[in-house]
């Protein structure tokens, strides 16, 4: 099938676990016969290297033919970058010459609106048999489409603006979210728990979504690290962006009490976020900054680094709709310890899990995880066997009864053109 | 024409306390008594008390020709004289039929046999003891914990005085004759009688359901496919767990009334015999000598206790808690002993067992905990205040 998808990000320049579900997600599409044009707003002039990034994303999908071949992606000028807020998305522009008036929407949800038109013209292009729009950001790009080309139109939720905001979050974005739940033809969720959230908060109804789990790429570089670890030495890790959502501060209060007991284990902070400095502040606090390490924000090989050097990887989050970070950690034979509140609970198994708000039970799991060897050993055994079943080619297979779902195609076309670069 | 040797378990676990990693050293408070009391009760009226009151009513009916035996467990037994007094009554009334034979087992329900030869021969002593004490019959017959087996079980029975061995019928050789009672090796006046997995596991599979709520076999049918298959056989051993009847099938599928109307219906329609485990022993010359060098159990409990001790957590939680057996002995605290021994219920194991969790299979348990390592990790805390405990009584550091 020609699927014509609209996302935020797309690696190797992304901010978060959506560029990487929409990688592993593309590529076993074009495994299994279907072409890619994937659509991202990229942010333009301001910084000449954002331009050398879009060149580099496009050297990614002509450069790799083999396994590539069918993903198209193509980048419309803007702004917008994932996770963004509507003050983020100010200030940005005021420090930017694309500032002037007229030329750019005066917010993120003009900008939105920018990236919708654009949206159009490709849709004008090529023909497409379906579109597959990637949350809120670009409802209004899939509509537009939708309009110029008249095929359907899926949207893939990965998160809710109330699991981002722990409450109940910007109107305007929870109004396109609306907008695009109740416009969409078939809506694709990444867990139960998601898909529970949209029936209830926006009273869609339940046949309408289709729950399809996100999975994990196998780097090459998979345990290819040898890193030196100090005996006796153990690294508790969190990583993610150091949001609400993500729940650091569960973090932070669990290993205050884990280190009373254990005073000699390392604690990490790996990502950035607008309550980094509030972590920092409570661990100063706390008196346990010689324990507890800051990473700031870390890419690609630092990112496996740190994985590999640790031995237990916690993922507190308070609202996660899927969470993929647990599942990188187990392909580094690292133990996990995740939330009930999350949707990658639905799918593993062989990982300890905790309600978010009790600091207490995540303390206790930690201690455990750091004490029974036996434990861990169960369970990275266990989760490398669960690991071979939770991949993106099953997902896709997935996504591809959506679609032939909403087109009524039964097979996959071959694609019989190629699309322009 | 076949006999049926019908022997039912009966055991209900000391549940464990939800116990941190932050209780070690502060809480002796090892199990929950409370949570152990309404299960009794909840097993003893859905279960005990209807299906005790159908089977004796099935022995006075016959005038006796239906006879059955029970395995229960010391734990349990002992429970019942301090909660469930009428459950006790309505065994002692079925002890008093004649018709029913008692069996020996571990007392706490261990799989001290795997570990512990001293353990082992304790345990089925003191099970011994009570049996006699409340129901006034010396067991002749041992049925270990899970049906496990092997030729030393078989030596170690026939040293303690027993006539009969139950032994799971799994892991066998093809051809191998479950219907027929054989010889253990080396043994002069033992047999063994193999639990028919399949018939067995018929009765409960069949109703389980997703929450026991499936249909019970019919009566009829279960009779008919026993007729057709094993008209010519010479003993049928069905080993089911009694709670099997009204609690993990509950009432509503029929069970019961299964329970009620297959001994019945096989007596009268096809006169059958039914035996208790000595009968047929008596009655039944064994067919040869049998070499079963390795454990054996159930069929679901895989060769040798996998469901016990097939992972890595289960084989740490064992082996740690039977190291800590040289201590306990020399400690000499009757208290200290207790909770050793109702710490080694293979329940605990059981639900350490990762096989199966992640295509969403879940083992019957009465006292659910979230996962099995939230199990393995509650009683290895537990297990390392009590060690901590019994380490400063005796100055041995563990």
């Amino acid at each position: 099938m020609r699927i014509l998808m609209f996302g935020w990000e797309f690696p190797p320049y992304i901010s978060g676990g959506l560029g990487t579900a929409c990688f592993g997600m593309t590529r076993a599409l074009v495994e299994r016969g279907h072409r890619v044009t994937f659509v991202v707003p990229s942010l333009p002039g301001s910084s000449r290297s954002a331009h050398v990034e879009l060149l580099a994303a496009l050297d990614f999908s002509a450069g790799c033919e083999t396994a590539q071949a069918g993903i198209t992606v193509g980048p419309v000028e803007s702004p917008l970058r994932p996770y963004m807020a509507p003050e983020q998305y100010r200030t940005l522009l005021e420090g930017s010459l694309l500032a002037s008036p007229g030329h750019y929407g005066p917010d993120l949800f003009g900008e939105v609106r920018r990236y919708g038109e654009a949206a159009g013209v490709i849709a004008r292009l090529h023909p497409f048999d379906v579109i597959h729009a990637h949350e809120w950001l670009s409802v209004h790009a899939a509509l537009r489409a939708r309009k110029e080309c008249g095929c359907p139109f899926i949207l893939h939720i990965h998160a809710l603006e109330f699991d981002r905001s722990g409450g109940n979050g910007n109107p305007d974005i929870c109004a396109v979210e609306r907008l695009g739940l109740a416009e969409a033809d078939h809506v694709i969720t990444v867990s139960h728990y998601t898909k529970g959230m949209i029936v209830e908060r926006y009273g869609i109804d339940a046949g309408k979504v289709t729950v399809v789990h996100n999975a994990v790429s196998r780097g090459e570089a998979a345990r290819a690290y040898g890193v030196v670890k100090q005996p006796g030495e153990k690294v508790v890790l969190f990583l993610g962006r150091i949001t609400h959502q993500k729940g650091p501060g569960y973090f932070v209060e669990a290993a205050s009490k884990v280190l009373r007991a254990f005073p000699g284990v390392t604690f990490v902070m790996a990502g950035s976020g607008d309550l980094m400095p509030q972590m920092v502040e409570r661990v100063a606090e706390l008196g346990m900054g010689s324990r507890f390490l800051f990473t700031g924000f870390l890419r690609g090989g630092e990112v496996e680094r740190m994985y590999a050097s640790s031995d237990l990887y916690v993922m507190p989050s308070v609202s996660e709709p899927f969470g993929i970070a647990p599942l990188e950690a187990m392909l580094y034979d690292v133990p996990v310890i995740i939330t009930r509140q999350s949707g990658v609970s639905e799918v593993l198994h062989h990982a300890l899990t905790v309600d978010f708000w009790d600091v207490d039970e995540l303390a206790d799991k930690i201690c455990a995880a750091l004490t029974y060897d036996a434990l861990t050993r169960e369970m990275i055994e266990r989760g490398r066997e669960e690991l071979k079943a939770i991949t993106w080619d099953r997902a896709a297979a997935g996504i591809e009864e959506v679609y032939k779902k909403v087109t009524g195609l039964a097979e996959p076309i071959e694609p019989t053109e190629r699309t322009n670069q | 024409m076949p006999s049926i040797v019908l022997c039912f378990h009966a055991h209900l676990p000391r549940p464990l306390r939800p116990y941190s990693f932050f209780d070690i050293g502060q809480s002796q408070e090892y199990f929950d008594e409370e949570g152990g009391r309404e299960v009794l009760n909840r097993v003893a009226k859905n279960c005990y008390l209807p299906a005790n009151k159908i089977v004796l009513g099935l022995i006075r009916r016959t005038r006796g020709r239906f006879r059955v035996s029970y395995s229960i467990s010391g734990m349990l037994l002992e429970q019942l004289e301090k909660r469930q007094k009428a459950v006790l009554t309505s065994f002692r009334r079925l002890a008093d039929t004649g018709s029913v034979e008692f069996l020996s087992e571990p007392y706490h329900h261990s799989l001290a046999s795997l570990f512990s030869e001293d353990e082992f021969r304790e345990q089925v002593a003191l099970q011994r003891r009570k049996v006699r004490t409340l129901f006034g019959q010396v067991p002749r017959a041992l049925r270990n914990t899970g049906l496990l087996y092997g030729d030393d079980m078989a030596r170690i029975a026939e040293s303690m005085g027993f006539r009969v061995i139950l032994a799971g019928g799994a892991g066998q050789p093809a051809g191998f004759d479950a219907t027929t009672p054989w010889r253990p090796a080396g043994c002069r006046k033992l047999t063994v009688l193999f639990g028919h997995d399949r018939l067995s596991g018929d009765i409960f599979p069949r109703c389980a359901g997703d929450a026991g709520n499936g249909q019970a076999p019919g009566a009829d049918e279960y009779g008919r496919r026993l007729a057709g298959a094993y008209q010519d056989e010479e003993v049928i051993n069905l080993f089911v767990d009694y709670e099997t009847f009204g609690e993990r099938c509950r009432s509503d599928t029929g069970i019961l009334a299964f329970l009620e109307s297959f001994p019945a219906d096989l007596m009268r329609g096809r006169n059958w015999r039914f035996q208790t485990p000595s009968d047929a022993a008596a009655d039944h010359e064994p067919a040869d000598e049998i070499d079963v060098p390795g454990p054996i159990s159930r069929a679901d409990c895989k060769t040798g206790g996998a469901a016990w001790l097939g992972n890595h957590m289960q084989k740490d939680a064992a082996r740690t808690l039977y190291a800590l057996e040289a201590q306990i002995r020399e400690a000499k605290n009757r208290k200290r002993m207790g909770v050793w021994r109702d710490l080694q219920d293979a329940e605990h194991f059981c639900r350490m067992n990762t096989a199966g969790v992640s295509d969403g299979a879940r083992h019957h348990t009465f006292h659910p905990v979230a996962s099995p390592y939230d199990a393995y990790i509650r009683y290895m805390n537990i297990l390392k205040d009590f060690s901590g405990r019994l380490a400063a009584k005796t100055g041995v550091r563990s």
